[in-house]
């Protein structure tokens, strides 16, 4: 059956049309050490940003991301508004699927799936609205 | 528009003075007739190695020989990946369980305007089968469009001790779907770059006797892309391409080719990304055969080279490719 659907996906394909298939199991929800994985300054340095991954390190397929905001002193930044890109810069493209962000307390946020599909250097680009509008960058690779 | 073409001895009409010209002469037609295939195989290509950024770069993919007025042809290309370079230059085999096969049925064809230059369009349709960790996934679509140009200054084998001497242009527009706008979480339906891209090149060819000897460079430059509102651009992409060959009786060809991709590092808003350079290096062995009176088939073996420090930020694989060209004189 799969290599009938395969053969059709050909056929789309020589005709110019896209297709695709995948099958997504369930995940269970992502668990996160208790020291980051890096900390970050945001570009306009208003903010740090302690990021840890889970599965740590990040590997190829499904992943997740907690970033944690606090203010240069440590005091938690509660009421930011957060999104994350993530981006391959050497090839010029991101993930198909933007990821879900929830935040689990204040000041912390999970982003969820990042379906990181090809080795290499990896960025999350990020972006904060409301309290604080800045950007900050997280590089990474996956092998 | 005068159009000078070669003498009549390469016509189909005269098979019985085709079958008498020189050694150099056949050397030189297939010789140019395995650079074709190699060409098409080995010119490296804008991340060429992930299948969902096929489709840039591609310089002389139906290049016509000096006697054919036309051709057109299908390339099929398979490509299993074995390891990757990350963005320092560390190479990691593929994590047991993980695959991804690439796949291509690759369209093109070309047309002679003037004994000098010609132009060629090459159309890939590209298929990506994923299976990493939990996931697998397959898809594709057409690929990135392209078009070339080719000036031959000197046709090899026709001016005394000169070599060949080309210069090449190429544009791909992105009709590709890139990865980012892919329908699935492993991107396999992502088919192109989602960028244009522009190539220029020069190619030098030498025949001695039966045996051949080419190179080809290329600068191209990819449009830039943009994320979030911020500026992604690129590097100037540099490729190299040599080969060789040896020509046995009835035109078969056999030879081998090594090609070098390096591109710098990406910039976003005009700050380069550190990690983000692209580099790799490829090596095979190509076969051309011709059949009937205007047919061609055409082959390779390919391999990146997985050693440490040799690549960046990219696949490593091995595969092949098999071309059928129907030629017109």
């Amino acid at each position: 059956m799969r290599v009938v659907a395969l053969c059709v996906c050909l056929g789309l394909g020589v005709a110019g049309l896209g297709c695709g298939d995948q099958a997504i199991p369930p995940e269970p929800p992502p668990s996160f050490a208790a020291d980051p994985d890096q900390l970050l300054a945001s570009d306009s340095g208003a903010l740090l940003i302690a990021v840890r991954f889970a599965p740590r390190p990040p590997a190829l397929g499904s992943n997740a991301v907690e970033l944690s905001f606090t203010d240069p002193g440590g005091a938690t930044m509660a009421g930011l508004g957060v999104e994350v890109v993530p981006w391959m810069p050497a090839h010029g493209h991101g993930t198909s699927v933007s990821p879900t962000i929830t935040e689990t307390a204040p000041g912390r946020f999970v982003a969820t799936p990042l379906y990181l599909f090809m080795p290499g250097s990896w960025e999350l680009r990020i972006t904060t609205s409301g309290i604080v509008d800045d950007t900050a960058k997280a590089a990474f690779e996956i092998q | 528009m005068t159009r000078r073409r070669q003498p009549s001895k390469f016509s189909s009409r005269s098979a019985p003075q085709a079958a008498r010209r020189s050694a150099a002469d056949a050397a030189a037609m297939s010789a140019v007739a395995l650079a074709v295939v190699v060409g098409i195989a080995a010119v490296p290509r804008g991340a060429a190695a992930q299948a969902c950024c096929v489709g840039t770069g591609l310089v002389t993919p139906a290049r016509l020989r000096t006697f054919e007025d036309r051709a057109v042809g299908m390339q099929m290309r398979a490509r299993s990946v074995m390891g990757a370079f990350g963005g320092t230059g560390s190479y990691a085999t593929s994590v047991s369980g993980n695959r991804e096969v690439g796949f291509e049925e690759d369209l093109f064809g070309a047309v002679r305007l003037g004994s000098h230059l010609q132009i060629g369009l090459w159309a890939p349709f590209v298929q990506t089968s994923r299976q990493v960790g939990g996931l697998s996934g397959w898809g594709g679509g057409l690929g990135d469009v392209a078009a070339n140009v080719r000036f031959d200054a000197v046709n090899a084998g026709t001016r005394g001790a000169w070599p060949g001497i080309a210069l090449l242009a190429a544009l791909s527009v992105p009709t590709g779907q890139p990865p980012d706008e892919a329908d699935d979480p492993l991107a396999t339906s992502g088919t192109g770059t989602g960028s244009f891209e522009g190539s220029l090149g020069v190619a030098i060819e030498e025949i001695v006797g039966n045996a051949f000897v080419s190179l080809g460079a290329w600068v191209s430059q990819r449009s830039a892309r943009t994320v979030m509102g911020s500026e992604q651009s690129f590097a100037p992409r540099l490729s190299a391409l040599l080969a060789g060959g040896y020509t046995f009786g009835h035109d078969a060809t056999v030879g081998a080719f090594a090609s070098l991709l390096r591109q710098g590092d990406a910039r976003d808003a005009g700050v380069a990304i550190a990690n983000s350079s692209v580099a790799l290096v490829t090596a095979g062995a190509a076969l051309a055969l011709p059949f009937w009176q205007s047919w061609r088939l055409q082959a390779t073996l390919f391999s990146d080279v997985p050693i440490a420090g040799w690549g960046r930020n990219q696949s490593v694989g091995f595969g092949g490719t098999l071309a059928i060209i129907r030629f017109w004189i």
